[in-house]
């Protein structure tokens, strides 16, 4: 038996301000679902998993949400590690919601690895009679912070929900450096930590003299 | 950035501080279905844990004003190579270093509940003595890890060599005491060694000392309790790979893992996350408001009075438990004060130094992965400044640039000592340069000192356990994690468990969460058609 080809691993991570949408989408474009009642944060998990192939490559896209942090900003520096693109949610129905973008874009900033690849996501736009923020302003806000592309969407209604997802992994796939060798470098002076299946499991330990 | 109000006002803990047993216990407590509030009075996670960049230590050893720490100082060192500190955001630097032992049982917790997969962890690999005046030109004695490291070692004599090997053998267990009658309980660690029937030289006790990770004088330490530490150190050697006993997590070890326990405390969707807040005001023994917003009493609860606390940004909640240190208490609460006297108990200087030099002889191993930490025990004695010699034993605990707390090229040196009341900090300084200017670079440079910071921090002296629980109030000892994250954070962390849940079974496993509304990840939905 020959041993699986290992998929490569992407970490995508979504912030804003809370209510913006973020485990929505996220649940829009892993399962296909919108709750309209669950407005709690994704419960008991700590990232959700996608495999994707592209190009007859294996990805396991590994997706976080912000788990209620974000409501009094108190986001952790190590959620950032080792991120490969970010989502930046904002209600367009929101007018704060959209003026706190440059704030997370400033803690993206500050916490992620230099070069990660960041998209702006206006949601909501089902809600188009309460639209507090036009598309040219979040166009415009992208471009000034340095978002590669800017997308409004609806997980409600499916509008161009799986647009910045799959933007964001095109985008990752195609930047020189963006999935970092680097890091695949610095894995190897990690020192392996058995699970319970493991060596942990084993007698007792070797003896010293 | 605007504060939005809590909109629960009843909790069934609140927990002030966010230091590990702190994060622990509110990840515990969280996911046995416990709703709980998690406030910090510092804008960072951490507490005592905490990593900071360097800007934000110099701010911190700016405005300080804890009662616990004295002699705060941040310094910027005037170099002659030119070397220069790099942009404040490339270091991560730590109150507390975080050695784990890979035995740790809070490593196998973090194994068991998952955890460890998003922590990187590191080896600490050399373990050195040193020794200014050794005959041998090199200054660093490496401590052996092994029968073959001690025959290999050429500073020995064949009988050392023997002896050596049999007294460790004796305080592994392998073999019955070499001594003819067991050691009292007031035998000292150097007394045993050096007693007539072993009569090892200095350089071995120092060895058997510096596996200790304590910092009394080797006669001042029992050896029942050296025992147990040389144990914990030869039993953690190998488990995880050959020649190494400890590891450190990436990013600054205990903030690190403060930081994953927190998120998982909050992703249960039961903890609430407020730093920059703290509980100013506690009053006892408050019925729950009618009005109140929050956990749902149970039966057995409902009548039970609880805490009611005023926060900082002035929302006023009641809690059923309140769980903090008392320096995370309200500063009228009269058990806090005695925090600001000088400590009977003594305390330690604790220090930073980061440096110019990447000490690569101080992390390189026999077997790979190169080591992110090493630890270096100096003497008593062996340091000298003018005519006087350091009076207590000093340990460097060296972080290399591995571990994405400093910039290549440069090292972070952790160092510590007892302070018995001279509150002379002489020999922090000498035990940086000692080490830099005997371990020069491959092309000869030596490595200097960038930046350094400094303070004094008091031992709370022991307090009976059941003087500090009372009507909902846990009241937390200080915790000093000098070097390593010791095995008693998860005791503290269990008692604690215990005494507000009323058991230790289900510790940590999502049993809690399992028993609310099924979560919508479980729910299986068709999904909709086109």
């Amino acid at each position: 038996m020959s041993a699986p080809e290992r998929p490569t691993v992407i970490k995508v991570l979504l912030i804003g301000p809370s209510s913006s949408g973020k485990t929505s989408l996220l649940k829009r474009y892993v399962d296909d679902v919108f709750e309209p009642d669950d407005t709690t944060t994704t419960i008991g998990v700590d990232f959700r998993e996608k495999k994707l192939t592209i190009n007859k490559k294996l990805y396991r896209l590994l997706l976080h949400d912000t788990a209620g942090q974000e409501r009094f900003r108190t986001l952790t520096s190590s959620y950032y590690r080792n991120a490969h693109g970010i989502l930046l949610v904002y209600d367009i129905s929101n007018r704060d919601s959209f003026l706190s973008m440059p704030a997370w874009f400033g803690e993206a900033e500050k916490f992620a690895p230099p070069g990660v690849i960041k998209i702006l996501v206006g949601n909501k736009t089902d809600r188009s009679a309460q639209r507090a923020v036009k598309a040219t302003e979040g166009e415009e806000l992208a471009k000034k912070l340095g978002a590669v592309h800017f997308v409004e969407t609806s997980a409600k209604t499916r509008d161009h929900a799986k647009e910045p997802f799959q933007k964001l992994v095109d985008v990752i796939l195609s930047t020189p450096g963006a999935l970092d060798p680097n890091r695949a470098a610095e894995r190897s002076n990690v020192v392996d930590v058995p699970g319970q299946a493991g060596a942990q499991k084993q007698g007792a330990g070797p003896c010293a003299c | 950035m605007n504060i939005e109000s809590l909109n629960e006002s009843a909790w069934d803990a609140v927990i002030s501080g966010t230091g590990l047993r702190e994060s622990l216990l509110a990840a515990a407590l969280a996911r046995a279905g416990k709703k709980v509030l998690h406030v910090d009075k510092n804008p960072y996670y951490g507490d005592e844990y905490a990593a900071l960049s360097l800007a934000e230590l110099e701010a911190w050893a700016t405005n300080t004003r804890s009662g616990r720490l004295k002699s705060v100082e941040f310094r910027k060192h005037e170099t002659k190579t030119g070397a220069k500190l790099a942009e404040s955001r490339s270091y991560t630097l730590n109150f507390a270093p975080g050695l784990l032992y890979t035995t740790s049982p809070l490593l196998s917790l973090l194994v068991d509940i998952n955890l460890h997969e998003s922590l990187e962890f590191l080896k600490v690999g050399g373990w050195f003595v040193y020794r200014a005046e050794d005959n041998n030109p090199d200054s660093f004695m490496a401590v052996p890890n092994s029968r073959e490291d001690v025959f290999n070692d050429p500073t020995l004599d064949p009988r050392t060599k023997r002896i050596v090997v049999r007294a460790l053998k004796s305080i592994l267990g392998f073999e019955n005491s070499i001594m003819k009658a067991p050691p009292s309980a007031e035998t000292s660690l150097q007394e045993y060694l050096e007693g007539p029937s072993l009569s090892l030289p200095p350089q071995i006790v120092a060895a058997f000392t510096s596996l200790t990770l304590l910092h009394d004088l080797p006669s001042a330490i029992s050896f029942e309790r050296a025992e147990s530490d040389i144990r914990k150190h030869f039993g953690s050697l190998g488990r995880f790979g050959p020649g190494f006993a400890a590891v450190i997590a990436r990013y600054g070890s205990g903030s690190e893992l403060v930081q994953v326990l927190c998120r998982a405390a909050a992703v249960t969707g039961n903890a609430i996350y407020v730093l920059d807040n703290a509980v100013t005001d506690i009053q006892y023994r408050i019925a729950r408001p009618p009005e109140a917003t929050g956990p749902a009493a149970t039966t057995t609860e409902s009548d039970e009075p609880g805490l009611q606390l005023r926060l900082q940004s002035g929302d006023v909640i009641w809690t059923r438990h309140f769980i903090a240190t008392r320096s995370n208490q309200p500063s009228e609460n009269p058990s806090s004060q005695d925090l600001t006297a000088e400590s009977a108990a003594g305390s330690y200087w604790m220090s930073l130094y980061v440096v110019s030099s990447p000490l690569k002889r101080l992390f390189r191993t026999t077997d790979p992965p190169t080591a992110a930490g090493a630890v270096l025990y100096m003497p008593a004695g062996e340091l000298v400044k003018d005519d006087n010699r350091n009076d207590n034993s000093i340990y460097i605990f060296a972080h290399s640039n591995e571990t994405g707390e400093c910039p290549n090229g440069q090292s972070l040196l952790y160092i510590s000592t007892k302070d018995n009341g001279s509150k002379d900090d002489t020999f922090l300084d000498i035990a940086a340069t000692s080490l830099l200017e005997r371990m020069p670079n491959e092309d000869g440079s030596v490595g200097e000192i960038l930046a350094s910071v400094r303070y004094r921090v008091g031992l709370e002296p022991d307090i009976p356990a059941r003087d500090q629980t009372s009507d909902g109030l846990h009241s937390l000892r200080e915790h000093v994690p000098v070097i390593k994250i010791p095995d008693e954070v998860l005791d503290e962390v269990l008692d604690l468990y215990e005494a507000i849940i009323g058991s230790r079974d289900g510790f940590m496993d999502k049993q809690g969460l399992e028993d609310q509304a099924k979560s919508p990840e479980d729910i299986e939905t068709q999904p909709e058609s086109e």
